[in-house]
């Protein structure tokens, strides 16, 4: 709500208004495929990398990491810098410098080479998924929509067999609530907890759920954000390809 | 009768037709599907009760405590029929729940992006807009309980969601003379920011434990209201901004003697002659005007409590006066020019 404080500070003078990632036309324009992204009229001028992503600690993003007040400071500051120019008139001045800001979106064309332990301790390594389709999905415990998100994939797991590898990824969870929730899910995913070097690999995941799905030769065949209302048959339409391909 | 009085009577009467057909046909509803079960003991005596106190409030003469009663009454009443009509669809697990969860949430969210507010009043408007903006919460807050305690857990919800959005369906085809000077919607944020500055510096011991349900209820009608201004929902936030000035004023206001009681009574009805005068949309102050009087005057002859009498001063003192401030133009601040900018914040949906 920082943003709204400092539209608060120009009465009559800077509208704010809140879009939610998955329903805003200006962040599909953008590319903006995490949270949080403010824009100044039609000028991206915080972009979710900048924020930092899941589970960063050396605070490479401008304003990263978020819990430090330091860096809510320079937002704050930067935010009213950015507001001052273009109600000068000088939309410009903000473009250009925004030019060298960091993309929205980091894509990934391929499955990022990652090594991770399981919560039996087995490794997980990308190169080991031996000409299977694997769907990657990042999730927190607490956020309600990746849990049914994850029971789902149970689902989808049980269905294609060895035909699909499901690797569940939690972030920035307590080790004990991720194995709590683990417990009650399918046994047959693999369940691990993502490190900041993976998180990064991925295109700086900023938003769960997020999902990834790469088809037998590693190839990115899609990626969806959050859990829109149509998810399952998006996704189940892809995989069906994918598998049988 | 004067041109005055004429233009309170198309202010005030002629929408309370609809509305007493919606009670009626929520009592048929009720009547024919009573609300029974584990978990629901006294919610239909509830819903009946909401229905009767909303239509005592329109025998009275008062539009918007009807409306503001049937709108709680209509929320549980569907919340109730929902979880019972569902509980054995859901009952194989989640995916079924998920399977109503996307089909209610799909003809809700189409629902809402249908509706016109353009021959609204501000106070209409602003009652359907909060009932509209309440679904959301509700959807997510369904899928977490499901999710966290049982699918059939989510199920009120869902239901609530809809009874907001039948609520919010009454609301929208309610349309004013359009002959009437309308109410200048305009963003709330610079005083919804002031308030809650001072709610925040108010919340200090002994009130913040002694008054500390009125607290929530300032700070979750202040939330409410900076949701609305920013999805631009202006006579939406415009109502919270103004409820919230009422639960701020109760933080603070003493309790009234007897002569206390006689002079409000005397500056309501003062207040009351000059809204009705008024070729303009007064809609919102009169809702509270409207409910001032629900406060002092109870349709079925009961006393009123101290605390109503107290809220029926905090309307005159505190409510109105934000209400002729808040049809003014926003401040704007030292230097302006006259270039503005939309601010937007693209956020998660789930919190």
């Amino acid at each position: 709500m920082l943003a709204q404080e400092v539209a608060a500070e120009y009465p009559g003078r800077v509208t704010f208004v809140t879009e939610n990632l998955g329903a805003s036309k200006l962040a599909d324009r953008f590319g903006v495929k995490g949270y949080p992204a403010v824009f100044l009229d039609d000028v991206l001028v915080a972009s979710p990398r900048e924020f930092g992503y899941f589970g960063e600690k050396d605070g490479t993003g401008r304003y990263a990491p978020w819990k430090n007040a330091d860096s809510q400071a320079r937002y704050r500051a930067d935010l009213v810098r950015m507001v001052d120019l273009v109600l000068a008139g000088r939309k410009d001045v903000v473009r250009r410098e925004r030019a060298g800001a960091p993309a929205a979106s980091t894509g990934i064309a391929s499955l990022p080479a990652f090594t991770l332990s399981d919560l039996s301790g087995a490794p997980i390594e990308a190169g080991s998924f031996d000409d299977r389709v694997v769907l990657v999905e990042f999730w927190a415990s607490w956020c309600p929509p990746c849990r049914s998100t994850l029971d789902w994939l149970g689902r989808l797991k049980r269905a294609h067999g060895d035909r699909l590898t499901v690797v569940a990824l939690a972030v920035e969870s307590p080790e004990k609530d991720v194995r709590e929730v683990a417990s009650g899910l399918d046994p047959h995913l693999r369940w691990a907890i993502a490190d900041a070097p993976t998180a990064q690999a991925f295109g700086d995941v900023t938003a769960v759920p997020t999902m990834f799905l790469f088809d037998r030769k590693g190839a990115a065949a899609g990626v969806w954000y959050g859990a829109p209302l149509d998810l399952h048959e998006q996704v189940e339409k892809k995989l069906a390809t994918l598998v049988n391909d | 009768m004067t041109t005055a009085l004429l233009l309170s009577v198309v202010l005030a009467g002629a929408p309370a037709e609809p509305v007493r057909a919606e009670i009626e046909r929520l009592r048929h509803d009720l009547e024919a599907k009573p609300i029974t079960g584990a978990g629901m003991e006294g919610v239909g005596a509830a819903v009946k009760d909401g229905l009767d106190a909303s239509a005592r409030a329109l025998d009275a003469g008062r539009l918007y405590p009807g409306l503001e009663a049937l709108r709680r009454a209509e929320g549980m009443a569907y919340g109730a029929w929902y979880a019972a009509e569902k509980e054995a669809t859901v009952a194989s697990g989640l995916p079924a729940f998920e399977r109503e969860w996307a089909a209610a949430s799909r003809a809700l969210e189409t629902g809402r992006n249908g509706r016109r507010w353009s021959r609204s009043s501000a106070a209409i408007r602003g009652l359907g807009e909060t009932s509209d903006a309440r679904i959301g919460p509700l959807l997510e807050g369904a899928r977490g309980f499901a999710v966290a305690t049982g699918p059939k857990d989510g199920l009120f919800y869902i239901g609530q969601a809809r009874g907001e959005a039948e609520f919010a369906r009454v609301c929208a085809a309610l349309t004013f003379d359009a002959k009437v000077e309308r109410y200048p919607l305009r963003t709330m944020l610079p005083e919804l920011k002031r308030i809650q500055e001072k709610a925040t510096a108010a919340f200090v011991p002994p009130r913040s434990i002694e008054l500390h349900d009125r607290f929530i209820a300032l700070n979750s009608t202040i939330k409410a209201g900076l949701e609305l201004d920013g999805a631009e929902a202006y006579a939406g936030s415009a109502y919270q901004y103004l409820e919230a000035v009422r639960h701020y004023g109760m933080l603070h206001a003493p309790p009234l003697d007897e002569a206390g009681q006689a002079s409000v009574r005397e500056d309501l009805a003062a207040a009351r002659a000059k809204i009705d005068a008024s070729k303009r949309d007064e809609s919102l102050a009169q809702l509270f005007l409207e409910r001032a009087a629900s406060q002092i005057d109870h349709p079925d002859g009961s006393a009123p409590t101290a605390d109503e009498w107290r809220s029926a001063r905090v309307i005159v003192d505190q409510v109105l006066p934000a209400y002729a401030a808040a049809r003014l133009p926003a401040v704007a601040s030292k230097g302006a020019s006259d270039k503005t900018v939309r601010m937007t914040l693209v956020r998660w949906p789930y919190t």
